[in-house]
Parts: structure tokens; C-alpha cells; sequence
């Protein structure tokens, strides 16, 4: 028996302990794995962003994951865009983070213009290539899906 | 008035590995196996007019004696242990610096032995056993490069170079 023909159940409850890192390290060992953690990712959890005030040069913010009926809310007040990676680090240590999909972040946001700000600011904080995002309204029922594969096609997205 | 104090023997079950290795082992510490707790209630096993002679031994066709044995001394060490609440396990932050002492000792065998104690703790469902198992190899996985990985469980590296530059790319997406 090895680490590679472990039943799924037992493959998947090994990752589950390991952070965004070691399970991104993990992808890269075989394509058994690959899949292993790929097949671990399908754990939906949902990432709420809601708006709570905007203020000149920075925006309160509560983080509402959410599995099911499991949730936890965090607070964070994003003012610059170095604190929008301090908050993907926060979010990264956290346990339901940490099975969330290495290629698939839903951010459900409540408020139009907010939600395209935001979308603006990760863009260029970030670079998601092969990063599936999906962004939706929470007033709207249609959901606008985006594979973004390049920086540059994230910028000349038109929302 | 002084009565007789009724010695009782603690209750035994018998468990057959799949290499036809008898254990006796005591109820109180099999319970924590919920299958074959399970096993035990459906067969009406806790009668107590049934002498551990003339009980039928459960067969646990997917493990072996050595690691039977190894699951009953697990369970004879955790006899103890509060029940755990499934719920409230879930719920916690998942962490594998919180292995006990005794069990990161019990658990610092050859891979082989750990991975067919892994099988045996999910098949007989003991959940305490099966996520320090987990925790063990999890903690065997962190901080490694995928190098280091693939030689630590003699893992092949079956990509393509093309195929291992795109997982590169898409790992990129978090990292500074």
C-alpha cells in the first residue's frame, strides 16, 4: 500500500490537514495526486463578501465562509492593496480556506459598484493565471463566470 | 447486612483477523470500533449468558492479526477517552501539532505499517485512531518540496515536463 492507491476518502481527509501550499506542493508530485487534490477541492465553500461602509481611502468589509449551514464571519478593513494580500494570507490559515479550491474562489458580493471595485483591486494585486474566479451578485440570480488565465485578460474584462 | 459482592470479569469479544489470528479482547475497549460496535448490538452479542467460549468471533476480513493487534493496543491506550462529538470535531481548526505523545510514538513505524493501520481504523471506523493516522502522514507531507515528497513515499513522477510547468502556472496564483 502506498500513499497514491489509499482509498479517495483517506487521501482527501490526509489534505484536508495540509494548508493552500503544501496542497499545491502535493499537486505537483504525480497525476494520481493532482487529482487527489483536485477531487478534495470539489468542497464548495462560499466566500461572502458584504460591504459594510466605504470610506475615503478604505473599505470595512466582513468575510462571511460559509459550507452549508456551517459559517464564520471575518472583519477586515481593506485600505490599500497590500492589505488585500494580508487578507488572502489571514484567509489562507484558516481551516475551511484551507480546503477550499486551489482553482475555483466564488466571491459573492452585495453591492454593484463596491463588488467592481474590488474585482479591480484583486485583479492588479494579483496575477490568477489558470486561477478560475466566478464572481456574482448576491441581487442578482445571474452569475458571471470568468476563466482568467492572464492578467491582461482580467483587465479587459468589460463589467 | 453484608452481600455477597458479585466479581465480574470484564466482557469479552472475540475478533478474527484475516489471517485466522483469534483476539480476545475486552467490550469495553472495542467500543470504540463503531463497526464492530455495531456488530455487536445487531447480534445481540451482550448477552451476558453467552460465555466468551460460546461466542461466535467477529471476522474483520480486511485486517491482518499484526495490525489487529496493533489497533487493540490503540484502543486498550484510548479506553478512556471521552466519546468524541463528530460535530464539534468538524467544526475544529484542523491541526496536527496536537498528536498525544504516546500515539506520535505508536504511529513512528515503517509507511507500510502505517498506511495498513490507516485501512484498519477506516474500516473498523475509529475515528480517533484513523486522524492521528492522517495527522502522521500529513505532518510527513509539510514543508516538502515535491522532490522530497515523491522520495519520501517512493511516488513517481509521471508528468510531463510540459504537463509540470502548467501545474507550475496555475499554482502561481497565491503566491508572493
Amino acid at each position: 500500500m502506498k500513499l497514491e492507491t489509499l482509498p479517495s476518502e483517506i487521501t482527501h481527509s490526509i489534505l484536508s490537514y495540509l494548508d493552500l501550499h503544501d496542497r499545491k506542493i502535493v499537486r505537483q508530485c504525480s497525476k494520481t495526486l493532482e487529482e487527489a487534490v483536485q477531487q478534495s477541492d470539489l468542497t464548495v465553500y462560499r466566500i461572502d463578501l458584504i460591504f459594510d461602509e466605504m470610506y475615503e481611502n478604505s473599505l470595512e468589509v466582513s468575510i462571511l465562509l460559509s459550507k452549508g449551514d456551517d459559517e464564520e464571519a471575518i472583519s477586515i478593513n481593506i485600505n490599500n492593496h497590500e492589505s488585500i494580500k494580508s487578507w488572502l494570507a489571514e484567509l489562507s490559515q484558516r481551516w475551511f480556506f484551507r480546503r477550499l479550491s486551489t482553482r475555483l474562489l466564488a466571491i459573492i458580493c452585495n453591492d454593484e459598484p463596491v463588488y467592481e471595485s474590488i474585482v479591480q483591486n484583486v485583479a492588479n494585486q494579483f496575477d490568477f493565471r489558470g486561477f478560475y474566479l466566478e464572481f456574482c451578485s448576491r441581487n442578482q440570480q445571474s452569475v458571471l463566470n470568468f476563466a482568467l488565465r492572464t492578467k491582461k485578460e482580467i483587465d479587459t474584462i468589460n463589467f | 447486612f453484608l452481600f455477597p459482592i458479585k466479581m465480574t470479569s470484564p466482557r469479552m469479544i472475540k475478533l478474527t483477523s484475516n489471517d485466522d489470528k483469534t483476539f480476545e479482547v475486552e467490550r469495553d475497549v472495542i467500543k470504540q470500533s463503531v463497526t464492530v460496535n455495531t456488530l455487536i448490538t445487531d447480534l445481540n452479542m451482550d448477552d451476558e449468558d453467552v460465555s466468551v467460549e460460546n461466542q461466535m468471533a467477529i471476522p474483520l476480513p480486511n485486517v491482518d492479526a499484526a495490525t489487529l493487534e496493533m489497533v487493540i493496543t490503540w484502543c486498550k491506550q484510548h479506553r478512556e477517552d471521552p466519546p468524541r462529538n463528530e460535530e464539534e470535531e468538524e467544526k475544529k481548526e484542523k491541526r496536527t501539532d496536537d498528536i498525544p505523545e504516546w500515539d506520535k510514538t505508536f504511529l513512528d513505524v515503517e509507511q507500510s505499517v502505517l498506511f495498513a493501520l490507516i485501512l484498519a481504523a477506516n474500516y473498523m471506523d475509529i475515528k480517533g485512531l484513523l486522524d492521528n493516522c492522517c495527522k502522521t502522514v500529513a505532518n510527513m507531507i509539510k514543508g516538502k518540496t515535491p522532490d522530497e515528497i515523491r522520495k519520501h513515499f517512493n511516488i513517481k513522477n509521471d508528468f510531463t515536463p510540459e504537463e509540470e510547468e502548467q501545474i507550475r502556472k496555475e499554482n502561481a496564483w497565491c503566491e508572493d
